[in-house]
């Protein structure tokens, strides 16, 4: 940090909305951007549960039904949890590691409106002639090409994910930049908190997962304009393969920095200091890497790929995955805990988690894949690792920092309400699923018989969608209700552990007039543990203990 | 046989087991039982740890232990240990279950999934069955003999799934995929068969029913197809 | 010891090599994965180096010390963001909108490197005017 800075232009207002490059506004502004898209992916998928309330249902068509699972799952994976992982990580590593600033900041708000900009070009598909993108959030080809899905709709879906990956990939550059390049004197790799590692390897995998999207997106466009591409034999399956060797890792990016939020709330609300620390980096590393060499188990009934080597790496992360559970119980062992919203939602991460990740052990296995690879099956799967999962750690998130952003507290009361609802949605929304998709019942259909015997646990699914836009909406008027109120809440109201609580909330635009001493990952808390080794040592008690 | 069997429709029980089936049967119940065992555990140690170190008013300091690298290395080896042990469990059961896949003798069934129908065809007898616009084909099959399917899409990507038998397996433009399959229980399914892969519009209504039939109704269904 | 990011680097590139190296000694060795499977590690070493080499942090303790001017506001890079999209959508919209966009983008990288020349200007102006600042960062 220099102690000189001089302020190009002013900051507030629209223009600031527009063109500001101060890490937190971007933060803040891709955070609220990603909650916008939730909200309305949401929404369609509101529109789908309702579809399948009954079978046979009326409500939209097949090719309305095909757009809507298309943009919901396109929406959110491209615009809402790329991005909210971003705003994270935009808004609280240069924070987390004393750093003024975000590295290359102009290009991360380049990337900012690359995003937005593909999400309102996928998004007007909906008022083409042919409607929206409706090849589903992978667009195999040759379906997506423009003899199996004419119109614009898909074309400005291919730009838009274009746009919206290459922004995502500018900005992680930028985040990871700003942790090589731009940590505090004293700030090791080594003594970088968990949630700043977590986004350490996300950024490696974004930078190395997504130029093979840009890629395959870039080549699917040109097979649509002109063709030639992935008509050559096999063409097909090498769109698949490139697909997905983004599409799996790209998961594991919407996962890895919710679960180092999750870490800083455990840690922060046990009283303790994250347990096994570099066991945890170490094993986050290769959860990262092993997670870039999984992603043809998205293809084991294919045929073509060799389904036993894919079937050990997906099995293998079951170990780093261990890791993170036993660090999680360890650091809560023997702690204070102070049960608050955020720590509800990070212990509801961790079990609604767990049955996303024993699913994934279990589709990994080729003969019992051969059974659950698309079907409903997997829909439910991936909606535990993705809701119970990133969606707990983003609330689990947002009602950590939310008095940090915004110097307010939000309303407990609210919640717990809140987060009791989203659990009870969760459950009801995605358990049925496993049983429906063990049954028989394909994912991606408008439609089922009704001979079936489908319809009560599609109604309890339709029930649970209810419930759950139902705790959206409660946490929105908590927000609203909370910034009304205007409780103070103080730099630091949870007795945090790492830097940015060691500055006001919000934070001055250069985030720090003096920093702490850095001695490990958790500074504040080593500061408190030696002020209270002092006044024990004092007061004549032996109670130092540890280091 | 399957681990999770809540809400079967009375059309389903009538079962049709192949060779697939069984070994996604057994190693169902294995990974079940320890997804289980884990869920549980886990969910038992969190609910015992909120409750007991739960901060209360003048409470004890928090622990200041702060890792434990014997007890993790010990406990990273039981871990890879266990995904050892699926790892080859479900290699001896991929191999079972890939040797019948293989056994190519016995009745061809060429299937030919295209937009939005399935249709058979059974090349040395000269049958073929495709349904009509208002019902789906049948895929008729001989009782305990190996059915060597050979699977090939005409325009998009499909997935050829009955879901009775626990398999599955992707449909190719220009590409044919080979497996065999050997039904044991005779009966008649109705939308037994489903397309697995989204393949566009009509995706939801791609459908074919199973019949499984003694060898001797098979070979007079042949022979009528045949005259007709 | 303190562990630079080169190391993290360094430690991905290898678990991303134990990985190709499982595929290619115990299974088929099957050509789109091998592909995928060796570019990766091999792309990590070199951003391994590259870090090594550029973004060594000593590197900026032992330069001039020099004030660091921040930019709160960059409406040209937005403009170049926004443009970029335009250009793209234009491709399908019609040829108008794909001009505007190049037009925009011309406009908006003009104006960033505008914005560059200005704050090496000013840092150049601040330094004669304060030249004992230091920086740690």
């Amino acid at each position: 940090m220099s102690s000189v800075t001089i302020t190009l232009s002013p900051r507030r207002g629209l223009l600031a909305f527009v063109g500001s490059t101060e890490h937190k506004v971007l933060g803040a502004r891709l955070c609220i951007m990603a909650f916008g898209w939730f909200a309305l992916a949401g929404t369609l998928a509101l529109v789908m549960r309702t579809q399948l309330a009954t079978p046979h249902g009326a409500l939209v068509g097949h090719m309305g039904y095909n757009e809507l699972f298309t943009m919901h799952g396109s929406t959110m994976i491209y615009l809402f949890a790329m991005p909210m992982v971003l705003a994270l990580g935009a808004y609280m590593v240069p924070l987390q590691i004393g750093a003024a600033d975000l590295a290359w900041s102009r290009v991360a708000l380049i990337g900012f409106w690359m995003i937005l900009g593909g999400g309102l070009i996928m998004w007007t598909g909906w008022f083409t002639v042919n409607g929206a993108a409706s090849a589903g959030w992978y667009a195999y080809d040759p379906l997506s090409d423009r003899v199996n899905t004419p119109g614009n709709g898909e074309d400005f879906w291919i730009i838009g994910v274009l746009l919206a990956a290459f922004g995502a990939f500018l900005i992680a550059a930028c985040i990871l930049a700003t942790i090589v390049r731009k940590r505090a004197p004293g700030m090791s790799m080594l003594r970088l908190p968990t949630f700043t590692w977590t986004m350490v390897v996300t950024c490696l995998m974004v930078l190395t997962a997504f130029p093979p999207l840009i890629v395959a997106m870039a080549l699917l466009e040109i097979q649509r304009a002109h063709g030639g591409i992935y008509t050559v034999p096999n063409g097909p399956f090498a769109y698949q393969q490139l697909f997905w060797f983004f599409g799996h890792p790209v998961v594991y990016i919407i996962f890895f920095p919710f679960l180092g939020a999750v870490s800083e709330v455990i840690a922060t609300f046990s009283g303790r200091r994250w347990f096994g620390y570099r066991p945890f980096v170490f094993s986050l590393l290769f959860f990262a890497a092993m997670s870039m060499s999984v992603w043809g188990h998205h293809l084991l009934t294919t045929g073509g790929v060799p389904t036993r080597f894919f079937a050990l790496t997906s099995t293998a992360l079951l170990i780093p995955a261990g890791v993170e559970y036993f660090d999680s119980l360890a650091t809560m062992w023997r702690g204070r805990i102070r049960l608050t919203v955020a720590m509800l939602f990070a212990i509801g991460f961790l079990l609604m988690f767990l049955v996303g990740g024993l699913s994934g052990i279990w589709i990994a296995s080729p003969p019992l894949n051969y059974e659950a690879n698309g079907s409903y099956f997997i829909v439910a799967h991936f909606h535990y690792t993705l809701f119970g999962g990133s969606v707990f750690g983003m609330f689990a998130a947002v009602y950590y920092w939310f008095p940090k952003v915004t110097g307010r507290l939000l309303d407990e009361g609210l919640g717990r309400v809140h987060f009791v609802l989203t659990l009870i949605g969760v459950n009801l929304t995605f358990l049925p699923m496993f049983v429906l998709g063990a049954d028989g019942m394909p994912r991606r259909v408008a439609d089922y018989p009704a001979s079936s015997g489908w319809q009560t646990l599609n109604d309890v699914a339709t029930a649970g969608s209810y419930i759950l836009a139902l705790s959206v909406a409660l946490f929105l008027v908590n927000v609203v209700l909370s910034l009304r109120r205007n409780i103070a809440a103080g730099p630091d109201p949870w007795l945090g552990q790492t830097l940015e609580w060691a500055t006001t909330s919000p934070p001055p635009r250069h985030n720090f007039v003096s920093l702490p001493a850095i001695r490990s990952f958790a500074p504040l808390l080593d500061e408190r543990d030696q002020a209270a080794g002092q006044r024990a040592a004092t007061a004549g008690a032996s109670e130092l203990s540890g280091r | 046989m399957k681990l999770i069997t809540l809400a079967g429709p009375p059309s389903r029980s009538l079962g049709v087991i192949v060779d697939t089936q069984r070994q996604y049967g057994q190693v169902a119940t294995v990974y079940g039982a320890i997804a289980i065992a884990v869920l549980i555990l886990v969910l038992v140690l969190t609910v015992v740890i909120v409750v007991r170190d739960r901060a209360r008013v003048a409470g004890e300091a928090p622990s200041r232990v702060h890792d434990a690298p014997r007890l993790e290395a010990v406990y990273v080896t039981a871990l890879t240990g266990i995904a050892a042990f699926l790892v080859i469990f479900t290699f001896i059961h991929e191999n079972k279950s890939d040797a019948a896949l293989t056994t190519h003798s016995g009745l061809v069934v060429q299937v030919t999934a295209a937009k939005w129908h399935w249709s058979f065809s059974y090349p040395r007898y000269g049958v073929s069955e495709l349904g009509t616009d208002s019902s789906p084909p049948t895929l008729y099959v001989p009782q305990d003999q190996n059915v060597d399917f050979r699977l090939t899409s005409i325009d998009v990507i499909h997935a050829f799934w009955i879901p009775l038998t626990d398999f599955k397996r992707a449909a190719y433009p220009g590409y044919t995929q080979n497996f065999v399959l050997s039904f044991n229980k005779p009966g008649f399914v109705r939308n037994a068969g489903v397309c697995a892969e989204f393949c566009g519009l009509l995706h939801a209504e791609m459908r074919f029913n199973l019949d499984v039939m003694s060898p001797a109704q098979f070979g007079r269904w042949l022979s009528s197809q045949r005259a007709a | 010891m303190t562990v630079g990011a080169r190391v993290i680097f360094a430690i991905w590139a290898a678990f991303l090599a134990l990985a190709a190296t499982v595929e290619w000694a115990l299974f088929t060795r099957h050509t789109p994965n091998y592909y995928l499977l060796v570019i990766l590690p091999a792309v990590a070493i070199g951003g391994a180096l590259a870090t090594a080499l550029l973004a060594s942090p000593r590197r900026d303790a032992t330069a001039p010390a020099r004030p660091r001017i921040i930019a709160d506001l960059s409406m040209p890079s937005a403009l170049v963001g926004i443009a970029v999209g335009a250009m793209l959508w234009g491709a399908f919209i019609g040829e108008w909108l794909l001009l505007i966009g190049a037009g925009l983008f011309m406009l908006g990288l003009g104006g960033v490197i505008h914005e560059l020349v200005e704050t090496r200007r000013l840092a150049d102006a601040t330094t004669q005017l304060e030249p004992e600042q230091s920086e740690n960062g």
